[in-house]
């Protein structure tokens, strides 16, 4: 179990440092190349939740698919506690590889329908160079430490519910006593109730082994609910990155302020008047992005310089990053009590 | 659950497989038992031509005076060693090159690729013919050579398997945390992508015997005096004037084997493919089972 719980000598510095990041696809047919990410920086702390949010194809599994090593990174920099993940190859990528571990979004699709739990649980450590003496044991404690017992490791995936089988993948995640844990849309396909339970298993697992992790979903309340801080993406690229209470408070960005105003109401009846949403239309073509700004077409508050200049993520007082060129006037309302 | 216990329900589940494993069953055991079964030696001349049905001749005579009995167990062992070499090869060669094209993909996909579609766009007998020529006429060489036609079609089909496979969710979990390739292919897609081909090949299991019949018959496969269906199918044929009943044994043992094999197939297809869950495996035939539970046990009380 290295890596874990060695609190006492932390280098100082984020964990995580992605920067500039680009993903790109080629579009099959036409001589295009779609960018899923286009320079996308932020950092993630040493036992911090990283929260990432944005629409469907905004980007966001892609820069987590990166970090994983599972998307080709046309460019920029991703750096693990000094190690360039972006450059490792063959054998050093493979070594490397377990210290970032990742809970996919289909919990009956990550688990192989031909192996039972405890083989599934089992399959990092045996893959490492130096399988540990006591897997059996391993396995076994990983099992309980998810909330499951014994009698689950052997069992094949499909008698297992699907809250049960997210849980195999956070245990099976843990097996290699990950620094950093990548949860991709993690408990979006689950019922509400399960998602309770998983997030819940999340913050306490985060909180026992101290592991930062990078939490993706198009769900704010979620995000806010479980992260320190969050980053908001739009078309592949970020649009503010605060703290989660100063995101939802006290948005900076106009997208942000619309995608709060699309909550739904905790309870609707008892609300005065209904908000009118404050975002239209569909999401433009990340293979043919808007000039500037890339919210501009959406945005309420367009102006003229939105279309000519791209705005960056700078720093605003409160001690966000907003990438909107007018943030110090305009004045967002952010989620209601 | 185990592969045997798989099986053992599977079988007694369903009226057709088990009818169709029986015979080939009962096929096998009188194949690999010919010389006991028969009181006679299958190449021998040891009555009159064409004797009729009789105690001492079960099934009669042939146009030689050989026993067709003996003809027709000794022919069932032809028949059926042929049929599991020509799909052997067909699965020994079609599997890796589906494997590799499917999962390398790019120019060695497009390249085996090409190369299976040459196979594929001759017509198999002609094409099991041609093999045959070139390698020399015998069961060895007409067996190698249906196996090689039967190739391209199980070459196809499991790329086709690892192409779905490879996209598979525990694939790139199995990537993320640092599994080789030859792990992967071995433990995650061979095993998840091989049962259309196990189907398929029981199914080319039927076709090989007929092409073994086919390859005999115009006399490319087994030679004289040695007996096999296709064998005795021409020579029978040859004397249907004065011995009309003669083309039924071999005919309708082609008949059944291949029928059989075909059932075996379709009632493999029927249990394997929906899910690998036993559930589905009982009651195949009412077919009116309920919809599969995504929870049979419950969830966990900590889900809710």
């Amino acid at each position: 179990m290295t890596g874990l719980l060695q609190d006492g000598a932390m280098p100082a510095g984020p964990l995580l440092s992605v920067d500039a990041l680009c993903v790109q696809f080629d579009l099959p047919g036409a001589k295009a190349t779609l960018k899923a990410v286009d320079g996308v920086s932020f950092e993630i702390g040493r036992g911090e939740i990283f929260g990432l949010i944005g629409e469907s194809g905004s980007g966001k599994s892609s820069v987590a698919r990166a970090i994983m090593r599972l998307a080709p990174i046309a460019a920029g920099a991703i750096t693990l506690a000094g190690t360039r993940l972006d450059q490792l190859q063959g054998r050093e990528l493979r070594r490397h590889r377990r210290r970032v571990q990742m809970v996919f979004q289909d919990s009956s699709d990550s688990l192989d329908p031909r192996m039972t739990v405890r083989q599934a649980i089992a399959e990092p450590l045996r893959m490492q160079d130096a399988p540990p003496a006591d897997a059996g044991g391993l396995v076994a404690s990983l099992i309980q430490r998810v909330g499951l017992d014994e009698s689950h490791l052997d069992r094949k995936p499909h008698t297992l519910s699907g809250g049960q089988k997210q849980r195999v993948n956070i245990a099976r995640a843990l097996a290699l006593s990950p620094e950093l844990l990548v949860c991709d849309e993690a408990v979006s396909a689950l019922d509400v109730s399960v998602q309770a339970g998983i997030i819940n298993l999340l913050l306490s697992l985060q909180q026992e082994l101290g592991i930062s992790v990078l939490f993706i979903s198009h769900d704010l309340g979620v995000v806010a609910h479980l992260a320190d801080r969050v980053g908001v993406m739009y078309l592949g690229r970020l649009a503010e990155v605060a703290s989660a209470e100063a995101l939802t408070s006290r948005p900076r960005h106009p997208y942000t302020e619309a995608l709060l105003a699309a909550e739904p109401e905790p309870r609707p009846s008892t609300h005065r008047a209904a908000r009118p949403p404050l975002i239209a239309g569909e999401v433009p073509s990340a293979a043919n992005p808007p000039s500037g700004c890339r919210f501009r077409t959406r945005c309420r508050y367009v102006r003229e310089r939105c279309a000519a200049e791209q705005p960056p993520l700078r720093p605003v007082d409160g001690g966000g990053l907003v990438a909107c060129h007018f943030a110090e006037e305009l004045v967002l309302e952010g989620r209601r009590a | 659950m185990s592969g045997g216990g798989v099986l053992r329900n599977w079988l007694l589940s369903d009226g057709r497989s088990r009818l169709a494993a029986s015979f080939l069953l009962a096929v096998a055991i009188l194949a690999i038992a010919a010389p006991l079964v028969a009181r006679y030696s299958p190449t021998a001349q040891n009555a009159m031509p064409f004797t009729g049905i009789s105690w001492d001749h079960w099934l009669g005579t042939d146009d030689l005076g050989r026993d067709v009995w003996a003809r027709l167990v000794y022919g069932a062992r032809a028949s059926l060693l042929a049929a599991f070499i020509a799909v052997g090869i067909a699965v020994g060669i079609g599997v890796p090159i589906g494997l590799v094209a499917g999962f390398r993909g790019g120019w060695v996909d497009a390249v085996l690729m090409r190369i299976v579609d040459t196979f594929l766009s001759f017509p198999g007998i002609i094409l099991a013919i041609a093999i045959t020529a070139v390698l020399g006429s015998g069961l060895m060489n007409a067996m190698v050579a249906v196996g090689i036609v039967f190739s391209p079609s199980i070459a196809r089909l499991m790329r086709g398997q690892v192409l779905v496979t490879r996209e598979r969710g525990y694939v790139e979990a199995a990537v993320s945390f640092g599994s080789p390739s030859w792990w992967i292919v071995v433990r995650h897609i061979v095993p998840n992508a091989i049962q259309p081909v196990v189907i398929q090949a029981t199914f080319m299991l039927g076709l090989a015997v007929l092409a073994e019949a086919s390859l005999s018959f115009v006399g490319l496969g087994v030679q004289y005096p040695n007996p096999s269906f296709g064998v005795m199918l021409r020579s029978a044929a040859q004397f249907t004037s004065l011995n009309p009943g003669g083309v039924y044994p071999p005919g309708l043992a082609i008949a059944l084997l291949v029928l059989a094999f075909n059932a075996l197939g379709d009632s493999l297809r029927d249990v394997l493919s929906p899910a690998t869950s036993t559930r589905r495996r009982i009651g195949r035939r009412a077919n009116r089972r309920p919809a599969p539970n995504p929870e049979p046990n419950g969830a966990s009380p900590r889900d809710n």
